[in-house]
């Protein structure tokens, strides 16, 4: 029943596959015998990763790639389909610029537009270029990188947070079209997940962290698995579904580590 | 290909909780496929019996432990012997569950307790006396059976809904009071599923079939990787989620 879980020969494009959570999934991808299409803005880091998935005896190919550009995304998947042959799954991850910091009216028409084109737009691109080629084929993943700002209000997260809850959607609308295809639609929702390393004195930080339900924050490679099994026939009945990342964060509410004081029983 | 290392449970000691449906040897055969050695527990000689000869097709150490767990005190018993028998716990997985559907005004206060008992009750004693020890020995994994009803009402199914809505919310509250001590708490929600096998060209003759997304049931052998991942240290970041396995039943309108 495990023998699902391999990836061996397939195709997988993964978007902002250069660093962070992307580069940490390429890498358990590859891992689990997956070919890898990098797709990055800069060719440093896509190249990099590219060199690192075929020094794991993997087919690998770095694409730069600017996924809020249509003709860019497009170029992609004719140079992917042209090159390999085909596409069996795609990894919406690229995406950034969380948080928030101005108040709303600050917020300008192109900022606005720039943070739901980099977090949602650029994955309605990918899933628009792709999609005919696996529905003809008859089978296919989309595996969608939402965040846990994407289901919870995060104080001044218009764009990111709107973006991520769109991720959301379209992933739901993508599996309740194409499930019958064969093509089916998931979303890993990752919680606090940092993709640089923290010094161990940043006590705003560490303050942040003691309020995560494990009392610590998430590893890329955490995700590693996750994506795995997603890009999987493992997870060949899961369709439109959320896999939380987030060690906790979203079974609880405003202050996931508080509890409550011992109340007597008096019925 | 070789699993891959996150499945990996060789070495592992699971509790197999179980209750009267067909799906303990799916389970067993599958937990003891990715390398765990298992105690198998229930109240139903020939379901642990059936479950046992399935797991021991890969020769791990496997233990059926006969109990009725909606009693505290045959949980504990129950968690206790097979803690001694196999060493430690890294897992338990719960899966006692018993299906009932009934217009909501017939229903006696004998069914409802029946449900309660066997469908909340005995995951809550399990995870208690597993969560213990578990803690003990600085953590481990728990994973509860539930359903796509624990968030999705459906007629004449009010009880077995709320024994879901039950399991889901004792998941995530466990998780929360447990995260720091290593023990993660999540759970599997499964939909329309078969044990047997239906072309799928004869299950489209069933209205609910042609609306699911995927156009056919589901099968419990195809929540095994994911419970095998939610098992092993592999979802070491995964907490108090119970992941639906639905065919994208809850997705659709």
């Amino acid at each position: 029943m495990l023998e699902s879980l391999s990836l061996d020969g397939r195709v997988v494009v993964v978007t902002g596959g250069g660093t962070g959570l992307g580069r940490a999934m390429g890498r358990h991808l590859a891992r689990a015998g997956a070919d890898i299409v990098i797709a990055g803005r800069r060719p440093g880091p896509i190249e990099e990763a590219a060199a690192e998935f075929a020094g794991m005896g993997r087919r690998s190919l770095a694409v730069s790639t600017d996924v809020t550009d249509s003709a860019q995304v497009n170029a992609l998947f004719e140079r992917v389909i042209a090159e390999i042959g085909r596409v069996d799954v795609l990894v919406n991850n690229a995406g950034g610029g969380g948080g928030g910091g101005k108040q709303l009216w600050e917020i300008t028409d192109e900022e606005w537009r720039a943070g739901i084109d980099t977090n949602l737009t650029g994955a309605f691109y990918c899933s628009r270029a792709v999609i005919k080629h696996m529905v003809d084929r008859g089978s296919g993943r989309i595996v969608n990188i939402s965040s846990g700002q994407g289901l919870r209000g995060q104080r001044g997260s218009f764009m990111y947070g709107t973006a991520k809850g769109g991720v959301i959607q379209l992933t739901r609308v993508l599996a309740a079209t194409y499930g019958s295809s064969g093509v089916t639609s998931t979303c890993i929702v990752p919680g606090m997940i940092p993709v640089r390393q923290q010094a161990d004195d940043d006590a705003a930080a560490n303050r942040r962290l003691a309020f995560l339900p494990m009392g610590r924050a998430g590893a890329p490679e955490e995700m590693g698995p996750l994506a795995v099994f997603l890009a999987s026939d493992a997870s060949a009945y899961m369709n439109g579904e959320m896999f939380y990342c987030d060690g906790g964060a979203m079974a609880g509410g405003a202050a996931t580590t508080g509890y409550a004081p011992v109340i007597p029983l008096n019925d | 290909m070789p699993i891959p290392e996150e499945w990996d449970l060789s070495g592992k000691c699971v509790a197999l909780t179980t209750g009267s449906r067909g799906w303990a040897p799916i389970l067993a055969e599958g937990l003891a496929e990715a390398g765990a050695d298992l105690a198998i527990i229930g109240h139903r000689p020939e379901v642990l019996k059936q479950a046992a000869e399935a797991a021991q097709k890969y020769e791990r150490r496997v233990v059926t432990i006969l109990a009725d767990l909606k009693e505290r005190d045959e949980a504990q018993r129950a968690i206790r012997e097979a803690i001694a028998f196999l060493g430690r716990i890294d897992a338990l997985v719960n899966d006692p569950q018993v299906e009932f559907a009934k217009p909501i005004l017939e229903v006696t206060p004998e069914e409802v307790d029946a449900v309660f008992s066997r469908n909340v009750k005995s995951v809550l004693y399990c995870c208690q006396e597993a969560g213990r020890a578990m803690m003990e020995q600085g953590g481990g994994r728990i994973v509860n059976l539930s359903s796509v009803m624990a968030e999705r009402g459906l007629s004449n199914e009010a009880v077995y809904c709320a024994s879901m809505g039950a399991v889901e919310q004792l998941t995530r509250a466990l998780a929360l009071e447990w995260a720091k001590r290593g023990v993660t708490v999540n759970g599997i929600g499964t939909a329309w599923y078969t044990t047997e096998d239906i072309s799928q060209e004869q299950q489209q003759e069933d209205p609910l079939v042609r609306y699911l997304p995927s156009r056919r049931l589901g099968h419990p052998r195809e929540i095994v990787p994911l419970l095998a991942l939610l098992c092993s240290d592999g979802s070491s970041y995964v907490n108090g989620q119970t992941i639906f396995v639905d065919g994208g039943a809850m997705t659709h309108a």
